[in-house]
């Protein structure tokens, strides 16, 4: 028995061994240049533009590609990245002057406007089967009068090409020997001109970045970036707090950041980075009268709660969209906390002893605190909410589909047109886009239309303005509260930048000593 | 023997047919597919659609079904659905880090709860109670710390208090000592309970064993404290704590999702957890057949030991 | 039959509810195991079922002015983060957490005695019929069962009872045959065979009530295990949600906070340990007196 017992363990050593030496991971950051490590919060999804999901993977793709245009990591506004300027008289045909000695990485060649047209083209071809096809649908033609020019012309004028166009999905300029060598690993095998190449990934493990030697604005500072995937919050800030990793991709928990702050950890942050609204479906009775969604907003005293759980983390919002997009106005009405208010509007809606409905949720995510203060202040209205909380996928899906009393949507994008025909267009309407509220408003549709055809910046934000207006007078969806991002790290870590879409552009990433 | 194996691996077969099944089945009844566990908050309508086309999940579910098996027949794994990364490599790295935690595991709490509960079963049977009781409660207050808990106050004492062990960080074969350090609190989170019940099952055991006929017999021979203990009384306590063992081995090896989320381990658990999420069916199926097989080769192994021991037991 | 008397069989197996109520005669409530639990269980159900006439705070009442306060007089427990009262949580969380943990034992046990018994004690097609679902469903992690009811159903109590249910099932089917196969066995039921007693009678009279001690110390401890699995089950999302207070999702929520306040998950969790201690004093003594041999 005692000599079976010592086999075993002899062999089970064994076992170990052996496979101890087939599996040596990536291989370890090297000695020389400087290297930051950095929590990554979830299991990577692959890189490749056409196929790309998730902030978090976003943000990597963002720096392994360039775009035509790109964020500026501070102010948000656009700036040149591959393009160095471009025109347009109508917002139809766009010319862009493109960079010169720009190269790919890993030896991939110099850039071109041949690998502009390959890349568009390829979002386009319905063989690539990307997600974003549908934004670069109004290119109707693509030429290239000499190798750093690109003039692109569009079905219809759009005043937000240069969006399109940005460091982000569809805008990300690949390299078509890299692609086609890549074969079906494209997501694995990303190859741009950005500051930083993927050198090795572990998919439930790990993501080494290395610097792009040949970018063109010069090296980056850091040489090696390596991710760790932490995907528990308070080992994540633990980890920072042992030293072991030296920033933190979004820290989501308030108790957190004010031990990291009293620490003496920098607060890197964006405020207002995105908004969160529910979403009401008026096909749940109560939901297609305006009074009632009045009712709803004035019955919640956000300003208090948002204060008291999460100061940090989030406060009130009153519109869908930001105060930094250049469309943005504070002229709109809002709905502040007055129950009294809330319950003379449910009489007046023909609810005097209110109803109930149900909020549709995510059962990682449970029913959140705010939520819980919801629950607690709309009942003193009369109103009864009630979480059905279903998994991830059944969320989407069913958010997807409509199929919800109330749900809430993030929506990330920097641009602001984006939000709103996403939000508000009838063609985008559920199951067939984001417009959950089935919202139909011929002259708001219009005027969506108009603006975004618009050349002159004034009468388009004229129309905009009228848009935001007339969607807060109707209280079409419910504005709740934004988010900020925070990424805490050590202090000597400088540059982090968080731009509006959640992402940092590592290029200004340094350590000091 | 040769009968019963060949019985014994047909009851196998169908057990691993029924999972098989059983798994296919569930996983599509669920709402949600890998391309809306994709999708996320931006993406809806007809793109959704394109990129369910591209998985391939719009296919008649017989035919899926009958793909899956042929592939199992012949030992293909496939690909994930959504990032199509061979699944044989997935395991190939979650497997070692999984079986390490799941061997040490055992072998911690199998050193530790064999001689307490023997120990604890001795006193009790002379009558006297105190370590008895002491180690019935202790058992049973640790075994009532929910992981995720222990897991956390852990974290916070060894590795952020001493700095004892690190939170996070590769699990990195080359450096033997770097490894225990990395792997040392989620073997310790996983065999408190383990000791708990083990101990709890040796001192069952071993205690009905000392009251059993043949022992007193042994002693009115005059044979000595430690010899009836060892002899008699442990050897025959082998079989539940076997028992229980492999039992607890084959939970282990299937993953144990909230330890390995906290501390961060790349193991088969986070493995499952992330095919689910995704709603990898290709995946998770995957999975699940491995653990349906492991669970019935360890039972059989079980059963094996059983009949060794005790040859009078019956099947 | 009548005129044998079987060799070696113990006095209690005339029949279950002749054995419990002579239990109950004699010695239930001055054995010390039980008396202590007892002594523990009893205040806890009591202050449950007062609760709503304390002078405490309503276990769903938010106040944003006292969040995350250190016990006090006015707050026993201590308050959460949203500044709810957490011994009112917590005595309501001990409603929904015994009404799990029993309702998750009576399933295991009633399915695990019937089922167990049939495939130990007729063997053959039943035998393998049964063991085979048992052994699928032992073989299929009860995670993604839990994940596939609550995708299906919902979160809420009767998901999370099915789940853990579905998983303690089989192992209790698996309990009880191998204790029907062992009996069998034994020399009692040989002689009892001998005299041409009926199946039937071998089952009830003698095979079921030897089997019940152990069942018992089975459910109890699936009873306090429901309760820390759907602890488990809530730090994975799919446990009994909040607001709706149950104590193993007290702990989960507090878990978060456990290194700004760490009284909102320790002490609920220490009022499991105590039901769970109890619970355990209360099987053990139960099975002291049905099993006389085990003392």
């Amino acid at each position: 028995m005692i000599a079976n017992i010592r086999k075993w363990l002899a062999a089970g050593i064994t076992l170990l061994a052996a496979t101890g030496l087939v599996l040596t991971l990536a291989p370890a950051a090297m000695a020389q240049g400087k290297t930051l490590t950095v929590r990554f919060y979830d299991d990577p999804a692959g890189f490749d533009p056409a196929n790309i999901f998730r902030i978090e993977n976003e943000n990597i793709a963002f720096n392994i590609f360039s775009g035509l245009t790109s964020y500026d990591g501070e102010t948000g506004e656009i700036v040149p990245d591959l393009a160095t300027s471009w025109e347009t008289a109508d917002n139809k045909t766009w010319t862009f002057k493109l960079r010169e000695g720009v190269t790919f990485q890993k030896g991939y060649g110099d850039f071109t406007a041949a690998d502009v047209i390959y890349s568009f083209n390829r979002i386009k071809d319905p063989a690539t089967a990307s997600p974003y096809a549908a934004e670069l649908a109004g290119i109707v033609s693509m030429e290239a009068p000499d190798p750093y020019t690109v003039v692109i012309e569009l079905d219809a004028p759009n005043g937000n090409f240069l969006h399109t166009v940005a460091n982000y999905h569809q805008g990300q300029i690949v390299s078509q020997k890299a692609i086609e060598e890549a074969g079906d690993q494209v997501r694995w095998q990303p190859v741009g001109t950005g500051p930083y190449y993927l050198e090795s990934i572990d998919v439930s493990s790990q993501i080494v970045l290395k610097r792009h030697e040949g970018y063109y604005k010069g090296p980056a500072p850091i040489e090696t970036i390596v991710f760790n995937i932490i995907k528990d919050e308070a080992t994540a800030t633990i980890a920072l707090r042992n030293g072991e990793v030296d920033l933190v991709m979004r820290a989501n928990q308030e108790e957190n950041l004010t031990t990291l702050k009293a620490e003496g950890f920098t607060m890197n942050a964006v405020m207002n980075y995105a908004v969160v609204v529910g979403v009401l479906n008026p096909q749940f009775e109560p939901f297609a009268n305006p009074l009632v969604r009045k009712a709803m907003a004035h019955a919640v005293d956000y300003v208090s709660i948002t204060q008291a759980i999460s100061p940090s983390l989030t406060q009130p919002h009153y519109s869908m969209l930001l105060p930094w997009m250049d469309v943005y106005t504070d002229d709109i009405p809002k709905y502040e906390y007055d129950p009294d208010k809330a319950k003379a509007l449910l009489v007046e809606a023909g609810y005097p002893d209110g109803f109930t409905f149900k909020n549709l949720g995510t059962s990682a995510q449970g029913v959140t605190e705010l939520q819980q203060f919801q629950i607690d202040y709309l009942s003193q209205v009369g109103i009864n909410m009630e979480m059905e909380l279903v998994d991830t996928p059944t969320f989407n899906q069913r958010r997807n589909a409509g199929e919800f009393d109330l749900a809430s949507r993030l929506l990330p994008a920097v641009n602001p047109d984006m939000i709103l025909f996403s939000y508000l267009h009838p063609d985008n309407m559920v199951p067939n886009g984001l417009n959950g509220a089935r919202y139909d408003n011929p002259e708001v549709t219009a005027l969506l239309e108009a603006a975004r055809a618009e050349p002159d910046k004034a009468k388009a934000l004229e129309m905009y303005t009228k848009v935001q207006q007339i969607v807060a007078e109707e209280a079409v969806y419910l504005a709740t509260y934004s988010n900020n991002v925070f990424w805490p790290g050590k202090p000597e870590v400088t540059g982090v930048h968080i731009n509006y879409l959640a992402q940092v552009n590592f290029y200004d990433v340094d350590i000091t000593e | 023997m040769a009968e019963y194996t060949a019985k014994k691996l047909v009851q196998m077969l169908v057990t691993v047919l029924g999972v098989v099944t059983l798994v296919f089945f569930t996983l599509r009844l669920i709402p949600g597919d890998a391309a809306s566990a994709m999708a996320g908050d931006t993406l809806s309508g007809e793109a959704l659609q394109v990129l369910r086309d591209q998985m391939g999940l719009d296919e008649p579910l017989l035919t899926q079904y009958l793909g899956f098996l042929r592939n199992l027949a012949v030992v293909d794994l496939g690909e994930t659905i959504t990032t199509r990364i061979p699944i044989v490599e997935l395991l190939l790295r979650a497997l070692p880090i999984t079986l390490s935690i799941a061997l040490a595991t055992i072998l911690v709490s199998v050193i530790l709860s064999i001689p307490l509960g023997t120990l604890a079963a001795y006193m009790a049977h002379k009558g006297r109670n105190w370590l008895d009781n002491g180690l019935t409660g202790a058992a049973m207050i640790i075994d009532l710390m929910p992981s995720f808990w222990t897991a956390l106050v852990l974290l916070l004492v060894f590795s952020l208090g001493l700095g004892w062990f690190p939170a996070s960080g590769q699990l990195d074969w080359s450096d033997p000592w770097g490894l225990v350090l990395r792997l040392a609190l989620p073997v310790i989170v996983l065999s408190l309970s383990q000791v708990a019940t083990l101990a709890r099952i040796t001192r069952t055991a071993v205690l009905e064993v000392l009251n059993e006929d043949y022992v007193r017999t042994a002693r009115s021979l005059g044979w000595s404290e430690l010899r009836v203990l060892f002899r008699h009384a442990l050897k025959n306590a082998a079989l539940p704590i076997a028992t229980v063992v492999g039992l607890s081995f084959g939970n282990l090896l299937g993953g144990t999702v909230i330890v390995e989320f906290i501390f961060t381990i790349p193991g088969v658990g986070n493995l499952l957890i992330a095919g689910i999420n995704s709603r990898d069916y290709q995946l998770v199926q995957t999975l699940i057949v491995l653990y349906a097989l492991l669970f019935v080769v360890i039972n059989f192994a079980t059963d094996l030991i059983y009949k060794t021991l005790d040859p009078r037991v019956q099947f | 039959m009548a005129d044998i008397t079987l060799p070696t069989a113990p006095a209690q197996n005339t029949s279950l509810l002749a054995a419990v109520s002579a239990l109950f005669r004699h010695r239930l409530l001055s054995h010390g195991k039980v008396r202590l639990a007892l002594l523990i269980l009893i205040p806890i159900f009591a202050l449950t079922i007062l609760a709503p006439v304390l002078p405490i705070q309503k276990p769903l009442e938010t106040n944003l002015r006292a969040m995350m306060q250190f016990p006090s007089i006015e707050h026993v427990f201590g308050t959460d983060k949203m500044g709810r009262d957490i011994f009112s949580r917590t005595l309501a969380g001990v409603q929904v957490s015994i009404l799990v943990g029993f309702s998750v034992a009576s399933i295991a046990l009633a399915f695990g005695m019937v089922l167990g018994t049939l495939a130990g004690f007729y063997g053959g097609l039943v035998d393998r019929a049964i063991m085979t679902v048992v052994d699928i469903f032992l073989a299929f992690p009860s995670l993604l069962l839990a994940i596939g009811l609550v995708s299906v159903m919902g979160t809420g109590l009767v998901p999370v009872i099915l789940a853990i249910s579905l998983a303690d099932v089989p192992r209790f089917i698996r309990l009880q045959r191998s204790q029907v196969l062992s009996l069998r066995s034994r020399a009692f039921i040989d002689a009892a065979r001998t005299v041409d007693a009926s199946q039937y009678w071998l089952m009830t009279r003698h095979i079921v009530p030897n089997t019940i001690a152990a069942m018992l110390v089975a459910a109890s401890i699936a009873a306090a295990n429901a309760i820390l699995v759907e602890a488990s089950l809530s730090f994975l999302g799919l446990g009994i949600m909040p607001p709706q207070p149950s104590l193993g999702n007290i702990v989960r929520d507090g878990q978060t906070y456990l290194e700004q306040a760490w009284w909102i998950s320790t002490l609920p969790g220490v009022v499991i340990l105590l039901i769970a201690v109890g619970l355990h004093f209360l099987s053990d003594g139960v099975r002291e007196l049905l099993d006389p041999r085990s003392r």
